[in-house]
């Protein structure tokens, strides 16, 4: 990920500053600007380029930015700063800073009853914009997960420490709180003595009580989690795992595996709706401007293909536009975070496409002597029903102001998924090799394949990161940052990861017109689960808690004698 | 980082003189270690003066027994030297699990034998192999040179020429990566020739150290299951977020057993 920069400059003329540096929307960028300044949101001029990854960090505004406005102003001259790797380590805010206790009640035939949660997160010096929502709010709407629990309990308290702020970081508590419960079900599983795919099998919300209300007032949209699981279940041959630990024995390894079934609410946003305007020029070339802003999500290809698909024309001949620092302050939307702009801003690319062909249609009417209700349009034409005259996008826009502006608002939507992870241990290292991994995911609608396994796989990466090495270390007496660089911060390796098979079951969601699911967050949200669960497996363990260095597995292995089981 | 004054040395002599005559003055080999050094200012030299490049440094050479290898030569031309692949081809490897690409086609031998950092590889080679180190001065023996964490036997101004490394009968070297700077958490290197087994031990402790017990063993027969019974002594060992001491004794001992087993192959290699 990129460091975090900034260049402000302060305009005297207008009384106003000039923000460049990344972030994961504007409007969101300029309202934390105001709310810290006590200036309105008119004064800040906020422009974002591309942005080099953004997972949380960079929906912030930062402390170094105010005071680059206020030496901007002072010196009358432009302040660049481009942290140092250190200072990211240092001043980016942190995330997952939490201890979760859960406790889960089964009856005599072995379906839970209950869930209670205790949960504390390190907030840090003081309260980012974030944090609390991440780790209170986000938690508790899926408190209990994928299962039919009647009765929840959670206890959620945030700490305030001496270290950097912790804020929401991909998935914004919805991996903790799934990994919480995936960790404690298969505790419960190794208890009872039971295959944890049984036992999920048995707790799953069945398929006909969706919508379904959880104990914590959340509804679950739609999800088929029995069908779903099984179709995990059944590329992964679970069933045959038995003979793949012997043979892993043979070699002197110890073999583990572990699925992990999660639900998440995704997609709600903080403003009340997403705008998207849209326009033809004179070549025909079709514009949209929005305020999400991609940081490598490749908004500036799913949404054209949205587009392209409304007006029925190349994708070529449509180009996205995001956060431009003109239209931006006129336009309402969300900025890019909680796996929302797909089901936002992307739907209502489709949205406004139709909108437009419905102002065309008027438009072309005058145009060919006909009324607005005898014009058709396909594949980038106008055309009268009776005369079949055509006009086409590039022409009557030549002609006239051809543009629209479309909206919608919307709720959460629940993308679900199963995650099935197998692990083999060297046992006298205690180095991991994930020998396979495979996600079935439920994100509705998928617009690109290829987009949505690039964000699949990366958070699944990226949980991998955090299981297997990742973490923020200050030191008990010092209180200096130990790990604030490469060289003790350890970043998961493209190597770690090796064979990833990648599914998808859909179940459409109806809260907008396109049926989408968020997904951004999706494999983080159920690849810790996987991932620690294929540990206990392989380690014969109730637990053991992240990250899982070669240094604590090898301990874990000194203290519980597992052995490679030899069939 | 601090400002400095960049000098070019195109001889030994010149750049011995430009040491002499400046107190602060630091020597610019490949610079892996210490560029990072000055850019987070826990260093700031008077002058830099870059001996990279100078003719008097380079080469590489077996003859009568002895590789010998100029302190400028780069780890990546090392990993790739048909030269070295013949004499001792574990030093090749070695070589070639240093860093990265980008730190393969910088660093050097003699600069990373003079730092002496504690999880480097290099001195692991030098003191298994009983190599002979030649400066500007005088010769010194690998045994003497080390002398614990970035500690060395040079004197101030002292310049490293070259590296002779007597060419043993077998040798092998297994490393565990840092998991996250991929420096040796611990690495074993083992060489054996007529006078017997050398086992050195890298990264596990504040400095390169033999395990004479391994060596002992191993003399008598070279099977990893003649160190089986043995453990390296944890007592002094570096410890860290990333692993006890106790893990790294084990480290140590597990490196060693996959040198062994590498060792007792046929081709030795």
């Amino acid at each position: 990920m990129e460091p975090r920069a900034a260049l402000i400059s302060y305009d005297a003329a207008n009384d106003s500053y000039i923000v460049h540096t990344p972030s994961q929307g504007v409007n969101m960028t300029r309202r934390q600007f105001a709310g810290y300044t006590n200036l309105s949101e008119d004064k800040f001029r906020v422009e974002v380029k591309d942005v080099g990854g953004g997972f949380g960090q960079r929906s912030t505004v930062y402390p170094e930015y105010i005071s680059m406005m206020i030496a901007a102003k002072a010196l009358g001259r432009p302040i660049k700063w481009v942290s140092t790797r250190t200072e990211s380590f240092l001043s980016d805010t942190h995330g997952r800073g939490n201890l979760i206790t859960g406790t889960l009640a089964l009856d005599k035939d072995a379906r839970f009853i209950g869930l209670r949660i205790d949960w504390i997160t390190d907030m840090g010096a003081f309260l980012s914009p974030t944090g609390p929502v991440s780790h209170i709010r986000n938690p508790s709407t899926c408190l209990n997960g994928v299962y039919k629990i009647p009765a929840l309990y959670g206890h959620f308290r945030v700490a305030l420490t001496n270290t950097m702020l912790v804020a929401a970081y991909r998935g914004a508590g919805r991996p903790d709180i799934a990994y919480a419960i995936e960790r404690l079900v298969d505790a419960a599983a190794l208890e009872l003595k039971m295959d944890p795919s049984d036992l999920r099998r048995r707790n799953y919300i069945p398929a006909n009580e969706f919508p379904y209300k959880t104990a914590t007032g959340s509804t679950y949209e739609c999800a088929d989690l029995p069908g779903l699981s099984a179709k995990a279940l059944g590329l992964a041959d679970w069933s045959g795992f038995e003979s793949r630990r012997t043979a892993s024995a043979k070699k002197g390894k110890l073999r583990g595996i572990g699925m992990s079934t999660v639900i998440e609410a995704t997609g709600a946003g903080m403003y009340p709706k997403d705008e998207i305007d849209i326009s033809v020029d004179a070549q025909g070339q079709v514009t949209l401007h929005t305020v999400a802003h991609s940081q490598g999500q490749g908004h500036e290809t799913s949404f054209a293909m949205v587009a392209a698909d409304a007006l029925g024309i190349p994708v070529e001949r449509i180009s996205i536009r995001q956060g431009d620092p003109d239209k931006a302050p006129k336009m309402i939307g969300n900025h890019s975070g909680g796996s929302r702009s797909m089901v936002g801003a992307g739907t209502v690319c489709h949205i406004a496409a139709n909108k437009l062909i419905d102002v065309g249609k008027s438009l072309a009417a005058e145009d060919l002597g006909v009324e607005p209700s005898q014009v058709t349009y396909s594949k980038g034409e106008f055309q009268a029903k009776d005369s079949k005259k055509k006009i086409s996008l590039a022409q009557l826009a030549a002609k006239k102001t051809l543009a629209a502006k479309g909206e919608g608002t919307f709720t959460s939507t629940f993308p679900n998924g199963c995650h099935i992870a197998e692990v083999e241990i060297d046992p006298e290292t205690g180095v991991t090799d994930i020998a396979s991994y495979l996600s079935v995911d439920d994100c509705g609608h998928v617009v690109s394949h290829t987009i949505v396994e690039g964000q699949v796989h990366g958070a699944v990466v990226q949980g991998m990161g955090q299981v297997f090495g990742e973490h923020i270390v200050y030191d008990k007496e010092s209180g200096q940052m130990i790990t604030g660089s490469f060289s003790d911060y350890v970043m998961p390796r493209a190597g770690q990861l090796k064979a990833m098979q990648m599914a998808e079951y859909a179940t459409l969601s109806k809260m907008s017109p396109l049926g989408i699911k968020g997904v951004g967050e999706a494999g983080c949200t159920a690849s810790l689960g996987a991932l620690v669960n294929a540990m206990s497996n392989a380690l014969g363990v109730k637990h053991i808690d992240m990250p899982l260095t070669p240094s604590k597995v090898w301990k874990t292995i000194q203290q519980s004698k597992v052995q490679p089981v030899k069939n | 980082m601090h400002t400095f004054s960049y000098v070019k040395a195109t001889s030994l002599k010149q750049a011995g003189e430009l040491l002499a005559a400046n107190a602060d003055a630091k020597l610019l080999a490949g610079g892996m270690t210490l560029i990072p050094t000055l850019k987070a200012r826990l260093a700031q030299p008077s002058h830099l003066i870059d001996i990279s490049g100078m003719s008097e440094l380079t080469g590489i050479e077996a003859k009568d027994g002895k590789l010998s290898i100029g302190a400028g030569t780069k780890h990546a031309e090392v990993a790739r030297s048909a030269v070295v692949k013949k004499a001792i081809p574990a030093l090749a490897h070695l070589a070639n699990q240093i860093g990265d690409p980008q730190v393969r086609n910088r660093g050097t031998i003699g600069g990373s034998l003079a730092n002496n950092d504690p999880a480097a590889d290099y001195p692991s080679a030098a003191l298994a192999l009983g190599a002979t180190i030649v400066t500007d001065k005088r010769e010194i023996a690998a045994d003497d040179f080390f002398q614990g964490m970035f500690a060395t036997a040079l004197d101030a101004g002292e310049m490293i020429v070259k590296i002779v490394f007597p060419v043993p009968m077998k040798a092998a070297y297994e490393k565990f990566p840092h998991p996250a700077s991929g420096y040796a958490m611990a690495g074993s290197f083992i060489s054996q020739n007529a006078k017997g087994v050398r086992v050195a031990i890298t990264g596990a402790g504040p400095g390169v150290f033999r395990w004479k017990d391994a060596e002992t063993a191993l003399g008598k027969k070279m099977n990893a299951s003649a160190i089986e019974s043995l453990s390296v002594d944890a007592t002094d060992l570096n410890e860290d977020m990333h692993g006890t001491r106790e893990y790294r004794a084990n480290l140590a001992k597990v490196m060693t057993k996959r040198a062994v087993t590498k060792i007792a192959q046929p081709s030795g290699k």
